[in-house]
């Protein structure tokens, strides 16, 4: 049967020959090059903007500046998700570095480059802010009017009695954590290919959410949005970066200015820093425990720098609330998380949102605690990790929770009870490291499919699933394979687009494999059900004995009387049976007050353990080995889920110990993959190993995210173990662990 | 990006639009460097100046007084060089440290060499190693020690109308033990933070001579002949190998950059100069 | 980014003061510098060209003096565009002479910040050649000021 099998993802040849049609690769007839003039000032109000000679340049088509959105039927300049704060292009205002200020379509990259050199931009600069706890102080710059201190969210969650909690702590212990921007670097760049035809919009585009996308075209133009189409190939990566929306509004501002000939916008290694980043952040975590390592209460302020605009952050902030709390009972909880403005590009969803920062602080804080307290880290999680039946800092009770599986999971792996060489004297010194995480997934949503058998036993899958490496469109397939009792190779996957694949909120959280997967499996019972109803009268059959099973409809007593489903299809005069499934949860209702409710359908649960060697001259930190687990639920496809829990590793090496976006007063300095270090495939530990665990009759828990938050923490904790040094501020680079041993041993520790 | 491109298939045409053009012409060869800067539009030549056909400037050809290496031999092909590995494993193992493969199978040792960036790998070694550069005019031809070439960030002494027709390396005393340490503070495909190239000859279990190229840390790889001529006449003890390891850190001004400032960059030269003789002592070759 | 450094003048410190606030007579002791002239007695418009290796950049733009404590401490803001690469440089400088047996010693903050394409290019660089531009000037103070006897 298909699930639980390692299918080959169904465009594996096509991936490694080179032909996977994304979006960057794709070229259309009479096509149009975009380009964008961007601020070169962080804060600063636009004096004058003069683009006459950049538009009488031979071979430019257009150039679309704020002036084209000021008439009385033009569409509108500001747009966003849920707080519309964010113009395509700079309206009097500019309030990053890099913030768009005009866009150019030109016959070719050389001529959209000679007309950027044209284009005059005077302005006179305001000044500006960079850091987020900064932005938040009396006399900071103010970004949006409309927000004072820059506050753009404030998410609070208020559980149990904080004052009582640490008045009844043996110990009190507090630390301040710190992550830095960084970028979700996918290989392919944000791309967006704009047509307007008819007065219809067609969008090609790398976006994680086309259903967004659309809805918020729709409203920037006025259109229906059944007028809006967006089609999404594969993705060269998507990593969060390509969520919510990005630069399709300036394509589609190209393509409405042009009106019939498509543009084609593709964002330049250096422009991807601009157009989306993670969020820096710093997060000041309180711990009561009592002197047995029980925990009596714990409070967590966090500053979300978001850059700019508010884009996805507006609710990634209540997000982050809940992911910087940890898997362990705690009496008395409150959390202040805060989304400010500052004038640095747009922050967002990067793999595993918001909790990355989350998860180094508070497992870092966990053996802090442990070693306080004199008790191993190990123990201190096991005694204190949330088991079922115990309440969440929500408030909601847990169900279905194996934090204590994946633990132990790891820190097997990784031999945690086997003696460490310590060589004394030696100059490399090896250590070991452990953390969890826990976080909800995207708890309001709605995925719908449609599946289409034809007469030749043929099926495709309709789903607006954004394929992104991830093989998502191979797990449905299996899923719906299984589920007709068909093989894989009678199945093929189709979309996104939105003109013919039913809506799906985005692919993302971690949420298809459980949310669409659930959708096919709606649809695969319809599309049985419709061919049992089909087959009674051939088989002269009341609908209750059929069974429908393995490409044929039989009955259930006398299976031998049987026909295939080509076979009911033919005989009924009928090309095809189509059949709609959906899948919603309405939950994570919480209380703008205390943070309380139900946040989530189910939990996604990881934990890493890693061994370091750390070379104490140099601070050099080498993982030898590390061990990864997620909570899978019920498993799809196992190599993928296996090259998904790898592949969260690697990607947490650089987050760990590499990667941080270099700006100087808001201009990014590394905007290249020369400066900005990624991981190479050296780096990867000697052994690196994962496991998802299952659990008899359980759904699909999504595995996209899991294993990425514990990496950094649970080698800051090697990093502890091997030299005695607590580093707070990712990442942890050579020198940084040098000055801190170096530290240590001035002061005679 | 307006320039033109030329394609001369013979070195004198190559050295005639070098001539023409003066500085408003960049020669291209790998690319690996000159095709990085265009796209960032930070240079704007007038001509670009492909030297890729121009015959006879990739070649390794071993004398018996020393090994002749022409500009346009790629990084890869010196490091896979049996020839290159015998008599010099310094200089292989140097240009098998650069990038990844596919870099090191488009950049050439010419090129490596005219673009004088500090966080590179084989200046480093070529200045432990005492080599030679041939630069090349339409007019004349002269010989230029490799340390009077380099002259800083980004500068060497090559005249905008010449080219380097020529690398030359003089044969080590026999018997000689070489390494090259790069030190990668970040990722292990990273540009060198340090990097330190040591040549050592011994007669028995005294050193008879000692050359220390730092690179990387500092604008233009430095030897200290002074501290090297510590060495000499000397059987190495823990102590001699760590005066000279902390000469060079506290005589070297070192630069910060993103892969570290300059206070760690004095720290891995202590460090380095220190590992890489200690290899020697114990035999490495 | 920051940039601090010092250097010695064999000169009495008020030839030094003197020297350095008479703008035009001090400004041709800058690497590079092609035009200056004096909007007023505290702000000026200049040109300066500078090659760093193959980069061969061309600046204008305004110097102010914005703070001046005779004889000791001056502070003033620089702001140049070289519109061919795109970039603007900013930059606050703060100097402070002090009498030294030599003569004068001269110390100084710059607080650099470069926006544009050449950003990307390497704080080394800059950091570099910044430093190279003051060995070429504070020789050049020398050469002019040399006759000047210690006091």
């Amino acid at each position: 049967m298909a699930i639980g099998e390692p299918v080959p993802m169904l465009d594996s040849v096509a991936r490694v020959s080179g032909t996977v049609p994304y979006a960057a690769n794709l070229k259309l007839p009479d096509m149009l090059v975009g380009k964008v003039f961007r601020s070169s000032a962080p804060h600063a109000l636009i004096t004058r903007l003069d683009v006459s000679a950049a538009e009488q340049l031979p071979g430019v088509a257009a150039i679309v500046t704020a002036a084209d959105f000021t008439g009385e039927d033009t569409p509108n300049l500001h747009f966003g998700s849920t707080i519309q704060d964010q113009p395509i292009i700079a309206d009097d205002r500019v309030r990053f570095i890099g913030e768009p200020v005009a866009l150019i379509a030109a016959e070719s990259d050389g001529i959209a480059d000679q007309a950027m050199d044209l284009i005059e931009m005077e302005y006179k600069e305001l000044s500006a802010i960079f850091d987020a706890e900064a932005a938040m102080l009396p006399n900071a710059p103010t970004l949006h009017e409309t927000f004072p201190q820059n506050i753009m969210r404030h998410a609070k969650l208020r559980h149990g009695d904080i004052e009582a909690g640490f008045a009844v702590a043996d110990e009190i212990i507090e630390e301040i954590f710190t992550s830095p921007v960084a970028q979700q670097a996918s290989l392919e760049p944000q791309v967006a290919i704009a047509q307007w035809k008819d007065n219809k919009l067609t969008i090609w585009t790398g976006s994680q959410s086309p259903y967004t996308v659309r809805s918020v075209l729709a409203s920037i133009f006025g259109l229906e949005p059944e007028t809006v189409r967006i089609i999404v190939p594969p993705l060269g990566g998507g990593f969060g970066g390509k969520g919510n929306i990005r630069t399709q509004p300036m394509a589609a501002a190209l393509a409405w200015k042009v009106r019939g000939r498509p543009v084609k916008l593709v964002m330049t290694r250096a422009e991807e820093f601009l157009t989306v980043t993670k969020h820096a952040a710093k997060i000041k975590i309180k711990s009561g425990v009592k002197l047995d390592g029980t925990f009596t209460a714990r409070k967590v302020t966090v500053y979300w720098n978001s850059g700019a605009y508010a884009s996805s952050s507006a609710h990634l902030v209540q997000a982050g609330m809940l992911r910087t709390i940890g898997p362990y009972r705690i009496p008395a909880v409150h959390v202040d998380s805060y989304g400010i403005y500052t004038n640095l590009p747009i922050a967002a969803a990067y793999r595993g949102a918001m909790s990355s920062q989350g998860v180094f602080a508070h497992e870092s804080h966990m053996d802090t605690i442990a070693h306080r307290l004199g008790v191993d880290p190990l123990e201190l999680r096991k005694k204190n990790l949330l088991r079922t039946d115990n309440t969440f800092a929500t408030g909601e009770p847990l169900s279905d929770v194996y934090f204590l599986d994946c633990l132990q999971a790891v820190v097997d792996g990784v031999g945690w009870h086997e003696p460490l060489p310590r060589r004394n004297g030696s100059v490399k010194k090896h250590g070991r490291g452990t953390a969890v995480m826990m976080k909800n997934t995207i708890a309001n949503s709605s995925s719908e499919c449609r599946i289409k058998l034809d007469s030749d036993g043929h099926v495709v899958v309709y789903i607006s699933t954004v394929e992104m490496g991830q093989g998502g469109h191979t797990a449905m397939a299996q899923i719906a394979a299984e589920a007709l009792g068909m093989p894989i190779e009678a199945l093929s996957v189709s979309g996104p687009d939105t003109a013919k694949t039913p809506p799906d909120a985005q692919t993302a959280a971690s949420r298809n494999t459980y949310m669409m997967g659930n959708a096919v499996l709606d649809a695969a019972a319809s599309l049985r059900k419709q061919l049992a109803v089909a087959a009674a009268p051939i088989l002269e059959c009341p609908l209750e004995d059929l069974s429908v099973a393995d490409g044929y409809v039989l009955v259930t007593s006398q299976p031998r009387e049987r026909i295939s489903y080509s076979e009911v299809l033919r005989t009924n005069n009928v090309t095809a049976l189509t059949a709609m499934g959906k899948y919603t949860t309405n939950v994570g209702d919480l209380d703008p007050e205390t943070g309380q409710g139900i946040s989530t359908t189910h939990w996604h649960q990881g934990a890493g353990a890693c061994e370091v060697e750390v070379d104490t001259k140099t601070g050099k930190v080498t993982v030898l080995r590390y061990h990864s687990a997620a909570f899978a639920g019920r498993v799809v496809n196992p190599m993928l889920a296996g090259l998904q829990n790898d592949g969260n590793v690697i990607y947490g090496l650089g987050a760990a110990l590499l990667e941080e976006v270099a700006i100087d007063t808001g201009q990014i300095t590394n905007p290249n993959f020369s400066d900005y270090m990624l991981p190479s495939f050296l780096d990867i530990p000697v052994e690196l190993k994962n496991v998802s665990l299952e659990v008899e009759g359980s759904s699909f828990y999504g595995i996209g995210e899991m294993t990425l938050p514990p990496v950094a923490p649970a080698i800051a904790n090697a990093i502890y173990d091997a030299v005695g040094v607590r580093i707070r501020d990712l990442p942890l680079t050579a020198e940084r662990v040098l000055r801190a041993i170096q530290e240590r041993t001035d002061h005679g520790q | 990006m307006n320039y033109k491109l030329l394609q001369p298939d013979s070195l004198p045409e190559a050295l005639g639009a070098l001539a023409q053009y003066s500085d408003e012409a960049k020669v291209l060869a790998g690319g690996t460097a000159v095709v990085l800067f265009l796209q960032q539009r930070l240079i704007e030549p007038t001509a670009l100046v492909s030297i890729g056909q121009v015959p006879d400037l990739a070649y390794i050809r071993s004398e018996t007084n020393g090994m002749h290496i022409g500009p346009l031999t790629t990084l890869r092909d010196i490091e896979r060089s049996s020839v290159v590995q015998g008599r010099f494993p310094l200089l292989a193992h140097a240009c098998g440290e650069v990038g990844n493969v596919r870099i090191r199978n488009q950049a050439t040792l010419g090129g490596n060499l005219a673009e004088a960036d500090y966080a590179s790998d084989p200046p480093t070694a070529l200045l432990a190693l005492g080599a030679q550069v041939t630069a090349t005019s339409a007019n004349a031809t002269r010989i230029i020690p490799l340390g009077d070439f380099l002259l800083g960030f980004y500068t060497t002494c090559l005249e905008p109308d010449e080219l380097i027709t020529d690398i030359y390396v003089p044969a080590c005393a026999s018997g000689s033990r070489m390494i090259y340490l790069k030190y990668k503070s970040r990722s292990s495909e990273d540009r060198p933070c340090t990097g330190v190239a040591a040549i050592a000859a011994f007669d028995a279990e005294t050193c008879t001579d000692l050359r220390v190229a730092v690179g990387a840390a500092c604008e233009i790889p430095t030897r200290l002949p002074t501290v090297e001529s510590l060495a000499h006449d000397e059987v190495w003890t823990d102590d001699l190998l760590r005066e000279i390891a902390t000469s060079y850190a506290a005589s070297i001004e070192t630069l910060d950059d993103i892969r570290g400032s300059a206070w760690y960059r004095t720290q891995m030269i202590r460090v380095h100069v220190q590992r890489a003789l200690e290899e020697i002592r114990n035999g490495y070759r | 980014m920051k940039i601090e450094g010092s250097f010695t003048v064999k000169a009495p410190l008020p030839a030094v003061w003197d020297y350095l606030l008479n703008i035009e007579e001090m400004s041709q002791c800058i690497p590079g510098i092609k035009t200056l002239e004096t909007i007023d007695a505290n702000n000026y418009h200049g040109t300066l060209q500078l090659t760093i290796g193959p980069i061969k950049t061309a600046f204008g733009g305004t110097a102010t003096l914005l703070e001046i404590e005779p004889p000791r401490r001056l502070v003033a803001a620089f702001e140049a565009d070289d519109k061919r690469h795109a970039s603007k440089v900013k930059a606050t400088f703060t100097s402070v002479l002090n009498p030294i047996a030599e003569g004068t010693e001269v110390t100084y903050t710059m607080d650099v910040n470069i926006r544009g394409r050449l950003a990307q290019f390497g704080q080394a660089v800059v950091q570099s050649t910044t430093k190279k531009m003051v060995g070429v000037f504070s020789s050049c103070v020398q050469e002019k000021l040399s006759g000047c006897e210690a006091a």
